[in-house]
């Protein structure tokens, strides 16, 4: 515990940092309008980031959410447009097509005992090629106004995908911190085996965290359609990373055992300012992946160090017996 | 604990701050800022653009920024719209990846106060104030059907490698291509459509698993720039040069080698640079006057007219081992 507050001061240090620096180089930065519009483009990938920020930390991963995310959206536009499904229901659709794509994973996964790597692999293909199959590769545009709102509208000077946002931070959260799926995923992740010793139900959560992702990539999918008005097969490339990545710099180990709701928010914050500050400073593209990278290895050596400190001051005997403490 | 974590991180920050050459370069107050973006960076074409681009801002005095997503993504092009909107830039000119995705960005660019215009690809019509347009699309297919024609005879199967198949001014110049070739040479026959996503590499095995096939086709179109540099390696790989009729659109920097041993005869394309050039010209009218004339004077490429909400940047050129020489884009 003592090291995840390390690593959040730490993640929170770059962030203010961050911030220092690119409202030095660009007077634009602080006004409301930059900082909202720079959350209506991270909404999507903070929204998934919730549901990533689970599955590594039971020692699983998912790259099959950007695939999702177009299937959803497709689903999503040719339901409404060709097959006559008035628009609310369209969209419970799309989420039932996110939630069983995520499933689909998850039984894989829990139930066949597949590497999760190569289960969603081949799932990130296979979503892909659903998309484009169903669109034939045809964008469907020209949603009306009342979708548009999720992506485009505003409550107040807020944009209404950073409220979704906020919501499923705040709930992804307090199921990773405060009911037993969060606790089981943390016991999977640290050891699958003394976790089904345990008799813990390994294979229920398992099946849940992924159906939930994929739920939140479809959840993503309404919200990415409405951004465009428009449902691209192609949607959503890239996604994947993009999300991974900022779950990793938030501080959740890829190995599983260990993540936090707050980090990941962090992680996702310190890409968007990084990605939202070297645009209006003028950085160029060549510039920007290279400095993207530095941030990333500059945050997994404070993550390692910040490590390092904790699991000292654990191996002191007094620590020892709290060390597995609920939180 | 924190002093160390906030040490490393600020480092980390003067890492992030010292590294790119240019922070937000100063704005005088009387020119004029003009946000030039491509559908994607770090391809020869739209190299070529913005060559045009920088010569139009040296002449009028304004200054133009040249940026743009590294692959052809619309949701990285929306994100960086933002920011620039932010930024208050005069003008925006964009090359949209999708026909309808940017609308919302560009309505609200408008809503801001700044002008928008399209160019190389265009939007919804009421997102922008006008579209440059760098060939009329009959015009280029027509050109295209015919360099064709001559090189296998008006008739036989042939086969077309296109960007992605969602790509709005390749899907348009197919709908010409076919009605033309319905009109004018009805024993030429498109068996097939390949996508190759901006992507040289697909383009290239595209080309190949064509040529294996296909073995009766006749000739290939490759209607983007990437698509046609890699379909001729293909053919020139396979040691079919000069009996595979290929043309398409690309610049002749790009396609001098294949020109000159054979593989390509004849391709077709607008200017890029001059496409670049106009298009802040454009801009610059349009800040200052809020509408465009019927024609209008732009630097070297004279008096160009304007069509309702379209700049045309006229005729396509042909290139072929006569003329290649004398272009260097």
């Amino acid at each position: 515990v003592s090291g995840e507050r390390t690593r959040h001061l730490a993640l929170l240090a770059t962030l203010a940092a961050l911030i220092l620096v690119v409202s030095l180089l660009s007077e634009h930065f602080l006004s409301a309008d930059n900082l909202f519009g720079m959350t209506r483009h991270l909404a999507e990938i903070g929204i998934v980031a919730c549901g990533m920020t689970l599955v590594l930390v039971t020692g699983g991963i998912d790259l099959s959410v950007g695939s999702l995310l177009a299937l959803s959206g497709i689903v999503l536009g040719y339901a409404w447009r060709d097959w006559g499904i008035a628009l609310p229901l369209a969209a419970l659709l799309a989420l039932a097509v996110g939630a069983a794509g995520g499933a689909l994973n998850g039984l894989l996964i829990a139930r066949a005992g597949f590497p999760p790597l190569v289960v969603t692999l081949g799932t990130m293909a296979l979503y892909r090629g659903l998309a484009l199959r169903i669109s034939e590769a045809q964008p469907v545009s020209g949603f009306p106004a009342g979708l548009g709102w999720l992506g485009q509208g505003h409550l107040g000077p807020v944009p209404v995908q950073t409220l979704v946002w906020g919501a499923v931070v705040i709930a992804g959260g307090v199921v990773l911190h405060r009911t037993p799926v969060g606790l089981f995923a943390r016991a999977i992740g640290d050891n699958p085996r003394a976790a089904r010793f345990a008799a813990l139900p390994v294979e229920r959560v398992t099946l849940a965290i992924y159906t939930a992702t994929g739920l939140l990539a479809g959840l993503a999918a309404l919200i990415s359609t409405a951004r465009f008005s428009t449902a691209r097969a192609d949607a959503g490339a890239g996604f994947e990373l993009e999300v991974i990545t900022a779950v990793v710099l938030g501080g959740t180990a890829i190995t599983g055992g260990r993540g936090t709701a707050l980090g990941t928010l962090l992680g996702v914050l310190i890409l968007g300012v990084a990605r939202n500050g070297m645009t209006l400073a003028g950085v160029e593209q060549e510039w920007r992946s290279t400095l993207t990278g530095a941030i990333l290895i500059g945050a997994a050596i404070i993550d390692a160090w910040a490590a390092r400190r904790a699991g000292r001051s654990r191996c002191s005997p007094e620590t020892l017996a709290t060390r597995e403490e609920a939180p | 604990v924190t002093k160390r974590g906030v040490l490393t991180s600020l480092s980390l920050s003067c890492l992030a701050a010292c590294g790119p050459p240019a922070a937000e370069p100063p704005r005088s107050e009387a020119a004029l800022t003009i946000g030039v973006m491509p559908k994607l960076i770090g391809i020869d074409y739209f190299n070529a653009c913005e060559r045009g681009a920088r010569e139009a801002a040296a002449e009028l005095g304004l200054e133009v920024v040249y940026d743009g997503p590294i692959v052809n993504d619309v949701t990285k092009q929306a994100e960086m719209l933002d920011a620039w909107i932010a930024r208050r830039f005069d003008v925006i000119a964009v090359a949209p990846n999708d026909p309808h995705a940017l609308a919302p960005t560009l309505t609200r660019a408008r809503g801001e106060g700044l002008e928008v215009l399209t160019w190389d690809a265009d939007s919804d019509p009421e997102s922008r104030a006008y579209f440059v347009n760098q060939a009329p699309a009959r015009e280029l297919a027509r050109a295209l059907v015919d360099v064709m024609a001559e090189q296998i005879g008006g008739d036989g199967p042939v086969a077309i490698v296109t960007g992605s198949l969602t790509a709005a001014n390749q899907n348009i110049w197919m709908e010409h291509m076919r009605e033309i070739i319905r009109e004018s040479y009805p024993a030429m026959e498109i068996v097939t459509v390949k996508p190759s996503e901006e992507d040289q590499q697909l383009a290239f095995q595209v080309t190949q698993d064509l040529l294996k096939a296909q073995p009766g086709l006749e000739g290939i179109f490759a209607l983007t720039t990437v698509a046609l540099p890699g379909a001729a390696e293909a053919i020139r790989q396979s040691g079919r040069s000069g009996e595979i009729a290929l043309t398409g659109v690309a610049t002749p920097n790009q396609m001098r080698p294949y020109v000159i041993d054979g593989t390509v005869k004849a391709f077709v394309l607008w200017n890029p640079v001059d496409l670049g050039y106009l298009t802040v010209y454009a801009a610059k009218r349009l800040r200052e006057e809020g509408a465009l004339p019927a024609s209008f004077a732009a630097g070297r490429l004279g008096e160009i007219a304007v069509e309702g909400d379209e700049v045309l940047l006229g005729p396509p050129l042909r290139f072929d081992r006569e003329n290649i020489g004398d272009f260097a884009f």
